[in-house]
């Protein structure tokens, strides 16, 4: 993996240009500012279906959830299932009434139910926060396929792709990137089936591997094992650099490295540490020297080039171990040489694999709670992402509405049945994905690097599929940031230039403020991509979901549903579960990182509170809910006088014209006169 | 919730009530709870659904293993329930809200129409 791989490049420079294509094509099309935010509402229930769901299956969806399974097995299915369920969720409650409501953005809803121009702006704030949370592991994702692709520097594929799709935007609005992404999921739909349909021809069916992954544990392999000499690379990066082994291996440093040994489960307050002679049973150099890291003094041993080590399983069941290398001097990676037949390390057992709470679910002991935060996180963070709701704006009637919300649910589960099966037969054919945890060469990449084993079957096919994979994957980056970008740049030339800046802005200034705006907030999107390289994209993934669960979701969900809500409830609820959720997720980022050092020792000492910080939403949820409740009775006052016209414009269909009636008769003395 | 049932049972969509809801005003508070009701009603009964899987998935997963990891074609019935089977229910379900929800915003609609022909 030196060169540049020639068939996905041309792959991706086609979707790459596709793109760029189609929006100047129908940038000719745009007219009004109606037109640049919601397609003039005149899409049809294909397309929009398609555009939807191409939005909506993003980086995380193409790459990160195949990889997930691959790496967690079970438990990671939630995923899947719950970016399903959560759309259908959001089609139950909140979808329908938002439509009829008929405002462009959430901030519009905001202010229109609330009559508060105030409720506006902290509306903003959030569908920026969530807006640019989101946006930064699709630029992440963006950075490591062109790794892989190009071995270019992890920036370059954040500023490639982040321009052509800043240009996208800016162009052509939402009207253009509607018929991209309806485009774009039947690319994303294609490149995740085909190569799984050739490779079934090729190496077997689904439930063909899952009987192997099975049938491996009654012959005594519970681990999978590398298929022929593999030689892994290590940058020297938390988590990349750390490889925890957890039965007797042996291996060899390629090129020398400095390492500090540890038991990969120093939580157990009974478990001894063991010595690291205990650990490396055979090639531990007599080397070593102490050194700071982290806080913390760590003996590291020198390991020259091509020393091979045995690792040993120091109590089968209870602790494995851990290793964490550091690159020799003049050395800028740490590479080891596993021989054809040695287990791979980091992998989780077959059978924890293959069965419910195995190491993702189980990781502090909790894996109950740890489920159900993590299916109301998802659940209820879908309804709060801002680019989601927009899109139900975008068709001509409720009726119409409603059906594409149907039709998204049909394409978006054939997609998610997907992504478990590439996980599935990773783990059978690219084990030595799990070597390295995080990175470009990780199970993350297993969708552009498993097509490649049909090489060695027919010439150039692996390539040509990679190629696929790798377009789908560009796809996933282009679509989902488009819908991020419009909904950032809305709020910016929507929200705060075009209703508190300059309301009486002329159709020529608004055209320009959504240009300039979303060039704004591209560049931002790309400076805060380039910062990201060493996050993991399922944590960010992560943060937008808890910050829309507990911010967004319980403002909606009470507002349409709700009479009473005053503005000071909605508000201090929505704001107090967000930052809540926000504060727990960079607590935890604090401790990992080692920043604060008495918070990771809190986290490792508790573990209950370790799991509800990591995955706030079974408490920030409710929590939210609660302050809404109870501001709400604290200030009647805050209540709108009109609350129940409003809900009745929320609820009663679409039909009966409410709306127009309420654009005709909107002075509020006369609203007032319709209070009981 | 019972105070709001109790009151809206004059109004419920039944056949044999309808003379009823024939005589209401669109813009009174008592209408507005009854199509919300209604509304919500549907959602809530289609939400029950999920709420059994999503709900009671971990709990089968965590106090009967032996039940959640039979095997079935090489997969746990627990990974075919969650991995495959899962989305043809959220079809179904989709597929049952849509048609139920236009029929029923029909409904309303009709009523308040013929309330307003007589």
């Amino acid at each position: 993996m030196t060169t540049i791989a020639w068939i996905p490049l041309i792959c991706v420079t086609f979707i790459v240009i596709g793109t760029i294509g189609l929006g100047f094509y129908v940038q000719r099309s745009v007219r009004s500012t109606a037109d640049l935010y919601v397609a003039s509402r005149s899409v049809s229930v294909p397309m929009n279906s398609a555009a939807i769901s191409g939005e909506y299956l993003s980086a995380a969806s193409f790459m990160g959830v195949a990889g997930m399974i691959m790496k967690f097995g079970y438990d990671a299915l939630w995923y899947p299932a719950l970016y399903a369920a959560g759309y259908l969720f959001l089609l139950l409650f909140i979808a329908s009434p938002l439509r009829r409501f008929g405002a462009y953005t959430i901030p519009d809803f905001a202010e229109g139910r609330f009559s508060s121009p105030v409720f506006r702006k902290i509306a903003v704030v959030f569908v920026l926060i969530i807006g640019l949370f989101y946006t930064m592991p699709q630029m992440k994702g963006a950075g490591v396929a062109l790794v892989n692709i190009l071995n270019t520097p992890y920036w370059v594929g954040v500023v490639l792709v982040g321009c052509v799709i800043t240009l996208n935007v800016a162009l052509g609005g939402m009207k253009g990137i509607t018929f991209v992404q309806a485009f774009q999921y039947w690319v994303k739909m294609f490149a995740i089936s085909l190569p799984i349909f050739i490779l079934f021809s090729v190496v077997g069916g689904y439930p063909g591997h899952m009987n192997e992954i099975a049938k491996s544990d009654e012959i005594g392999k519970p681990l999978p094992t590398f298929k022929e000499d593999t030689t892994v690379s290590y940058k020297p990066l938390a988590p990349t650099n750390e490889i925890t082994f957890p039965a007797g291996v042996t291996a060899t440093f390629g090129n020398g490295a400095e390492v500090v040994v540890a038991t990969a489960k120093p939580a157990n307050k009974d478990f001894l540490p063991l010595s690291a002679e205990n650990m490396i049973i055979s090639g531990l150099p007599d080397e070593k020297y102490a050194r700071e890291l982290a806080g913390k003094s760590q003996t590291l041993y020198r390991f020259s080039a091509g020393d091979t080590f045995t690792v040993s399983d120091p109590l089968a069941g209870v602790g494995s171990v851990k290793l964490t290398v550091f690159p020799a001097a003049g050395q800028e990676s740490v590479e080891i040489v596993y021989p054809k037949g040695a287990v791979v390390p980091n992998a989780p057992m077959n059978k924890a694999w293959m069965e419910p709470y195995g190491p993702f679910t189980n990781k502090y002991g909790h894996p109950l709670l740890y489920t159900y935060s993590l299916i109301l996180a998802l659940i209820c963070g879908t309804a709060g992402l801002p680019h989601i709701l927009v899109r139900f704006y975008t068709n001509p009637d409720g009726r119409t509405a409603k059906r594409t919300a149907f039709w998204v649910i049909i394409l978006l589960g054939c997609f998610y049945l997907f992504p478990p099966i590439w996980g599935t037969l990773g783990r059978n054919l690219v084990p030595h994905l799990y070597a390295v945890t995080g990175g470009a060469f990780s199970t993350d990449s297993v969708v552009l690097t498993m097509p490649r084993l049909l090489n060695n079957t027919v010439p150039y096919l692996g390539d040509l599929l990679s190629g696929i994979t790798s377009a789908g994957a560009f796809a996933g980056f282009m679509t989902t940031f488009s819908g991020l970008l419009v909904s950032i740049t809305g709020a910016l030339a929507h929200d705060i230039y075009g209703s508190m800046i300059n309301p009486k802005a002329s159709y020529k200034q608004r055209l320009r403020a959504f240009r300039v705006a979303a060039v704004i907030g591209g560049v931002t999107a790309i400076v805060l991509g380039t910062l990201v390289e060493n996050f993991d994209i399922n944590m960010m993934v992560g943060w937008a979901f808890a910050i829309a669960a507990a911010s967004y979701f319980p403002m909606l969900i009470v507002s349409v549903w709700w009479r009473g809500t005053s503005m000071m409830g909605a508000a201090i609820g929505m704001l107090g579960g967000g930052i809540a959720a926000l504060a727990a997720i960079v607590s935890v980022m604090l401790a990992d990182k080692m920043a604060i050092p008495a918070l990771s020792v809190y986290y490792a000492a508790h573990p209950v509170m370790r799991s509800l910080a990591e995955q706030p939403a079974i408490w920030a949820v409710p929590l939210a809910l609660l302050l809404i409740f109870v501001v709400s009775w604290l200030t009647p006052a805050g209540v709108p006088k009109d609350a129940s016209y409003k809900m009745l414009i929320l609820h009663a269909p679409e039909e009966l014209n409410l709306r127009e009636e309420y654009i005709k008769e909107s002075s509020l003395e006369k609203l007032g006169l319709r209070q009981v | 919730m019972a105070k709001i049932e109790t009151a809206l049972k004059p109004l419920a969509s039944t056949r044999e009530d309808k003379e009823a809801s024939l005589l209401v005003d669109i813009h009174s508070e008592q209408y507005l709870k009854l199509i919300m009701y209604r509304q919500l009603r549907l959602s809530l009964a289609l939400f029950g659904v999920f709420f059994i899987i999503l709900a009671g998935l971990p709990l089968v997963n965590y106090y009967l293993p032996t039940v959640a990891n039979v095997r079935v074609f090489g997969f746990t019935i627990s990974w075919l329930a969650l991995g495959v089977l899962f989305y043809p229910v959220t079809w179904a379900v989709a597929y049952i809200y849509v048609k139920r929800s236009l029929k029923l915003e029909h409904q309303i609609a009709q009523e308040v129409a013929q309330s307003k022909g007589r």
